[in-house]
C-alpha cells in the first residue's frame, strides 16, 4: 500500500489484463461448446437436399489448431492433412507467448481452470503450498516423448492424452447424455402429461433441441462410461491441486512450455520491493514460482496475470525482455527422464501390436468396422486421434469408442456398432469432420456405388440362417431386403421350400451378394429378431484393406429375382 | 437443562413417532405390490379413426390427372369437387406423405414435396386453421424430412412440419385381425381430416406400396414384425385409419428395387396423380402402374372384404383430367 500513482496505475494495467484473459477464456471456452453442439448435420425448413450433407462450421477448428496433434501425424505420417497446419499458429504464439494458449484460450485448461478456482477449498498457506511447484509436474514432459516417439513409430495414440481431443470427447460423452437424460426426460413427462399446455411446451423444447442435444435415436456409447467417468476424473483432481492435469500431465502443455523457451515477456521481479507476503502464488494457475526469491518457472507460467495483479508491493510485471538471472527457461529435466518417456512409447507400440486380433498387425476382429471413408488400419492408427467428432457427428448413432475391437492401441478409435446404428446411405459427415484424415472425403455417390464411382465398403452382411425367420421358422419377412440401401440390392428374395417342424412351406426366402453389399449395417440394425440379428455385419471385405478381402474380382450377379 | 427430559417433552417424541410410523404405513399401503399380474387386457375400445368424407349423390370417384406434380394435383382436388368439399373452415388437417427414405425426389422413394405444397395450399385456401405435414420416417427422420424436399416445401407452404419425436407416439388399440396395441403418431390422428398422400412404388414383399401400406408411418415402435404378416397388416391399418381423401402420387414411379430405390434407371416417368376417397380403389389403380393386377395384392381383397372400398376398378367410375 502507499507505494504510489505508478504502482496503482500499473496495477490496473495488470487487473485490467486479467479480466481480458477471463473474457478471453470464456469466450474460448463458448465457441468451443458451441461448435460441439454444432458438430451435427444442416437438416431443417430452410436446407434443401443439395445442402443437407454439409457441415455449417469449421466444427474441428480446436483440434486443427492444435499443434500437438498436427506433429503427431506429421511425424507418423510423413504429412500435415488438412486443416492441421493452422497448428503453427499457436506453435508460433508459444515463442512469444508460452503457454498463455493454456492459460488464456485451451477449453480444457479453462474447465480446469474454473473447477479449482471457483470457491478454492483452501486459503491462506495452505492454498500457496496447493500453488508450489512440485516434481511430479515433469510427468507431462514423460508423457510428451512417450507421444511424439509413439508418434514415430507409426501411432496416433498420443490424442488419447491431447487436451483439446480429451475435452471434445469428454465434453461430447459427459453433457450432451446427461442434457439429452434431462431435457429428454422432461419432453416424455410433458408429453405425458395430458395438460395441452404442457405438451405444447414439449412440442416446442423439442423441435428447438432435436439432432442438438435431444436424439431420437438416443444416446447410446459403448465404453462411454468409461470416457466420461476419466473426464470426470480430471476435472475433479482440481479440487486436490488447481489445473493438476494442465500443470502435470498435459502434454501439449509440455510442448508449448519447451516452445516458449525464447518467449519475448518474462516476469520481472523487483526483490527491493519485495516483502515476501506470497500473495503471488494464491492463484498461480501454473505453479510458476512468481515470488521474488524463486525462480520464475517459464515453461509453467500460463499468463494468468493472477500474481501481478494480486502483487500491492508492484514487485511483480511482466516486461519485454526478461531479467535471465530470475528465470528458469527451461523445465529442469534430467535425460533419463526424458529418456524414460521415449522408451515407454518405443516399447509400448510394438508390445500392444502383438494382439492376435484387432491390432494392426494380427487379423481384424470382426466388430472392427470402420466407418467409410477410414484408410487402410495401418495408417488409420497412424492418424485417429480419438476426439470423437466421428461419433458426435454420425446422425444415427452407429460409430462408437471402441474398447478392445480393434486392440490396446486402438482404444477409443470409432467403429460402427449396427446394432445401435447403421451407416446412413447417403450420409457423408464423419469424414468430413475428421481433423487428421483418418477418415478421407467420401461422396454420396462412393457411398452406394453408384454414377459409376467404386463402392466404399465398411464390411459384408453375413446370415445366420438357425436365426433367420423364413430359413428357420417358415415366417414370411423381408425387412432386411427393404432396408437394403444398394441398387441392386444386396440382399434379394427368392421363393423357395423350407421345411419347418416337418412340413415343407414355400415361401421367399434372403440372399445375400457381397459384391453389392457396402456393409452399412441397415440389415442387422432392423432385423426383427432384437438381440442378436440375424443377419450380421462383419469388416470382411472392407475396401480400405488389401487383405481382409472375401471375392477375387466381381462375380456377375446371379440372378435378378423381382 | 435444555438437555433433560420431561413428560411432555417425552409425549410429544411418542406422538411424532406415532404419526410418523402412521405416514409410512400408509404410504406403503398405497403403494403396495400385491404380486398379482397386470390386468391382461383393458377395457377393449377399438379407436378406429374414421375421417372418411362421403362423396353424396356424387358417389365414390376415381380421379386420374395428368401433368407436373402441382398442377396435376389441382386438377385432380378440383375433379373431386375442390378441397372445400373436404375440409370445412377453421378445421385442423393432417397430410400424409411417404418421408420414408434418406432420398432426394428424382429418386422417387418419397412423396414429391411438390404435390405436398400444392395440397397444403389448397387446404388453407379452403379455410384450414391449421395443417400438419408428418411421417413417421424408416431412414434418420430428419434426413429424409430435409432430403426428400418436404420440410421446405411443405413449410414454405405454410404447413406445420411435425418430426417423428419419441414423444409424440400414444399406445393405441388398433382393434386388427394382427395389429393389436401399438403406438400411434398423435399428431397424424388427432386432426379433423386426414389426407393420405402416398408416393406409388415398387415394395419387395407386399409387390406394390401405395395409399394403404404407407399408412405404416402413423405407426411408431417396432414395425419390423409387421412384414411376417403383412397382408393382414396393412388391412388392419387400412380399418383403423380411413382417410378423408387419398392422393397418391405418381409423378415418378419406382419401378423395381423398392421401396428405397436409388437408382435412377429404375424410375418412370408417369406424370400422374391419381385422387379418390377410396384408398382400396387408388391401389387397385397404382399397382397397374407397375405392370401388377390388383389380385396380385391380397391385401387389396382383404380391404376390399372387409368393406373399406373397392378392389375390382370397373365398380368405381374413372375420370381422367389434366
Amino acid at each position: 500500500m502507499g507505494k504510489g500513482n505508478t504502482t496503482e496505475k500499473a496495477s490496473g494495467t495488470w487487473s485490467r489484463l486479467r479480466w481480458a484473459r477471463r473474457v478471453t477464456q470464456s469466450v474460448f471456452l463458448l465457441l468451443f461448446l458451441f461448435l460441439i453442439l454444432a458438430t451435427t448435420a444442416l437438416t431443417g425448413a430452410g436446407i434443401d437436399a443439395a445442402t443437407s450433407g454439409s457441415v455449417p462450421y469449421p466444427v474441428e477448428a480446436f483440434l486443427d489448431i492444435d499443434p500437438l496433434i498436427g506433429l503427431i501425424v506429421a511425424l507418423s505420417t510423413g504429412t500435415v492433412p488438412g486443416a492441421l497446419i493452422f497448428g503453427l499458429v499457436v506453435l508460433g504464439s508459444a515463442a512469444f507467448l508460452g503457454r498463455g494458449f493454456c492459460g488464456w484460450i485451451c477449453p480444457m485448461g479453462t474447465m480446469n481452470h474454473a473447477v479449482g478456482q471457483i470457491r478454492q477449498p483452501r486459503q491462506g498457506k495452505a492454498r500457496i503450498d496447493r500453488n508450489s511447484p512440485r516434481p511430479y509436474n515433469k510427468i507431462k514432459y514423460v508423457i510428451l516423448a512417450g507421444v511424439l516417439v509413439a508418434a514415430l513409430f507409426g501411432s496416433a495414440i498420443g490424442g488419447l492424452f491431447d487436451p483439446i481431443s480429451l475435452a471434445t470427447r469428454g465434453v461430447s460423452l459427459t453433457l450432451l447424455p446427461w442434457l439429452n437424460w434431462i431435457i429428454g426426460g422432461a419432453i416424455n413427462l410433458f408429453a405425458e402429461s395430458n395438460v395441452p399446455a404442457l405438451q405444447h411446451i414439449s412440442d416446442v423444447t423439442y423441435d428447438a433441441v432435436d439432432g442438438v442435444v435431444v436424439y431420437q435415436r438416443g444416446f447410446l456409447v459403448g465404453s462411454g462410461a468409461l470416457i466420461s467417468v476419466l473426464f470426470i476424473v480430471v476435472l475433479a483432481a482440481n479440487r486436490w491441486i488447481p489445473r493438476f492435469w494442465c500443470r502435470s500431465l498435459c502434454p501439449l502443455g509440455a510442448l508449448l512450455g519447451v516452445s516458449g523457451r525464447f518467449g519475448a515477456l518474462a516476469l520481472h521481479k523487483d526483490h527491493d520491493l519485495c516483502n515476501q507476503c506470497g500473495k503471488c502464488q494464491l492463484d498461480c494457475s501454473g505453479a510458476a514460482a512468481p515470488r521474488p526469491g524463486d525462480r520464475w518457472l517459464r515453461a509453467e507460467c500460463d499468463l494468468c496475470m493472477n500474481c501481478v495483479t494480486v502483487c500491492d508491493q508492484g514487485a511483480l510485471s511482466f516486461r519485454l525482455a526478461g531479467e535471465k538471472s530470475d528465470e528458469q527457461s527451461l523445465p529442469d529435466l534430467k535425460r533419463r527422464t526424458v529418456i524414460a518417456g521415449a522408451v515407454i512409447g518405443a516399447v509400448a507400440i510394438p508390445a500392444m501390436r502383438t494382439g492376435a486380433l484387432g491390432s494392426v498387425e494380427g487379423r481384424p476382429d470382426p466388430a472392427r468396422i470402420r466407418p467409410p471413408g477410414a484408410v487402410d488400419e495401418k495408417a488409420f492408427i497412424e492418424r485417429c486421434i480419438r476426439c470423437g467428432q466421428c461419433m458426435k457427428i454420425c446422425p444415427n448413432n452407429a460409430l462408437h469408442p471402441a474398447l478392445d475391437e480393434a486392440g490396446i492401441e486402438g482404444l477409443w478409435t470409432p467403429v460402427l456398432v449396427p446394432a445401435t446404428g447403421y451407416c446412413e446411405p447417403t450420409c457423408t459427415l464423419c469424414s468430413q469432420v475428421c481433423p487428421t484424415g483418418a477418415i478421407r472425403r467420401v461422396t454420396e455417390d462412393q457411398k452406394i456405388g453408384k454414377n459409376g464411382a467404386r463402392m466404399v465398403s465398411i464390411g459384408t452382411a453375413f446370415f445366420d440362417r438357425g436365426r433367420c425367420l423364413p430359413w428357420a421358422m417358415g415366417t414370411p419377412c423381408t425387412v432386411c431386403e427393404e432396408f437394403c440401401p444398394t441398387s441392386p440390392k444386396a440382399i434379394w428374395m427368392k421363393e423357395e421350400e423350407v421345411e419347418v417342424l416337418g412340413r415343407r412351406v414355400k415361401l421367399k426366402v434372403p440372399y445375400l451378394d457381397p459384391s453389392q453389399c457396402n456393409g452399412c449395417g441397415a440389415c442387422e440394425y432392423v432385423c426383427p429378431v432384437h438381440d442378436k440379428a440375424a443377419i450380421r455385419v462383419t469388416c470382411a471385405g472392407e475396401s480400405r484393406s488389401m487383405t481382409n478381402q472375401l471375392l477375387l474380382g466381381k462375380p456377375a450377379r446371379k440372378k435378378e429375382q423381382s | 437443562m435444555n438437555d433433560s427430559w420431561n413428560r411432555r417433552r417425552f409425549l410429544n417424541r411418542v406422538a411424532a413417532g406415532c404419526v410418523g410410523i402412521a405416514g409410512a404405513t400408509a404410504t406403503g399401503m398405497l403403494l403396495r405390490d400385491e404380486g398379482r399380474d397386470e390386468p391382461l387386457s383393458e377395457p377393449k375400445t377399438v379407436q378406429v379413426r374414421n375421417f372418411r368424407a362421403h362423396m353424396g349423390d356424387s358417389g365414390e370417384k376415381l380421379v386420374i390427372a395428368n401433368g407436373d406434380p402441382s398442377s396435376a394435383t389441382r386438377a385432380a382436388i378440383g375433379a373431386l369437387g375442390g378441397m372445400e368439399r373436404f375440409v370445412q373452415p377453421g378445421e385442423s388437417v393432417v397430410i400424409k406423405p411417404n418421408i420414408g427414405w434418406d432420398r432426394t425426389p428424382v429418386q422417387a422413394a418419397n412423396t414429391n414435396p411438390l404435390v405436398i405444397s400444392a395440397l397444403v395450399k389448397l387446404c388453407l385456401d379452403a379455410g384450414a386453421a391449421t395443417v400438419i405435414v408428418t411421417d413417421h420416417s424408416c431412414n434418420e427422420s430428419r434426413r429424409c424430412f430435409t432430403r426428400s424436399g418436404i420440410w421446405k416445401e411443405a413449410s414454405n407452404a405454410g404447413a406445420v412440419v411435425v418430426l417423428p419425436a419419441g414423444h409424440r407416439f400414444r399406445t393405441h388399440d388398433l382393434g386388427g385381425v394382427v395389429l393389436g396395441r401399438m403406438p400411434v403418431l398423435t399428431a397424424a390422428v388427432r386432426a379433423d381430416r386426414f389426407i393420405n398422400v402416398p408416393v406409388a412404388k415398387h415394395h419387395g414383399m407386399s409387390g406394390f406400396t401405395g395409399a394403404m401400406k404407407n399408412l405404416y408411418g402413423v405407426l411408431g415402435g417396432r414395425r419390423n414384425r409387421l412384414h411376417q404378416r403383412l397382408d393382414d397388416s396393412i388391412a388392419d391399418l387400412a380399418d383403423f385409419i380411413r382417410p378423408t381423401l387419398t392422393v397418391m402420387d405418381a409423378t415418378r414411379v419406382l419401378m423395381r428395387n423398392g421401396p428405397q430405390g436409388g437408382n435412377l434407371g429404375d424410375v418412370k416417368s408417369v406424370n400422374q396423380v391419381i385422387a379418390s376417397t377410396d384408398q382400396v380403389a387408388v391401389d387397385a389403380y397404382g399397382c397397374g402402374l407397375i405392370g401388377l393386377k390388383p389380385t396380385d395384392l391380397p391385401y387389396l381383397a382383404f380391404a376390399h372384404e372387409r368393406g373399406l372400398g373397392t378392389a375390382d376398378l370397373s365398380r368405381i367410375p374413372r375420370e381422367e383430367v389434366s
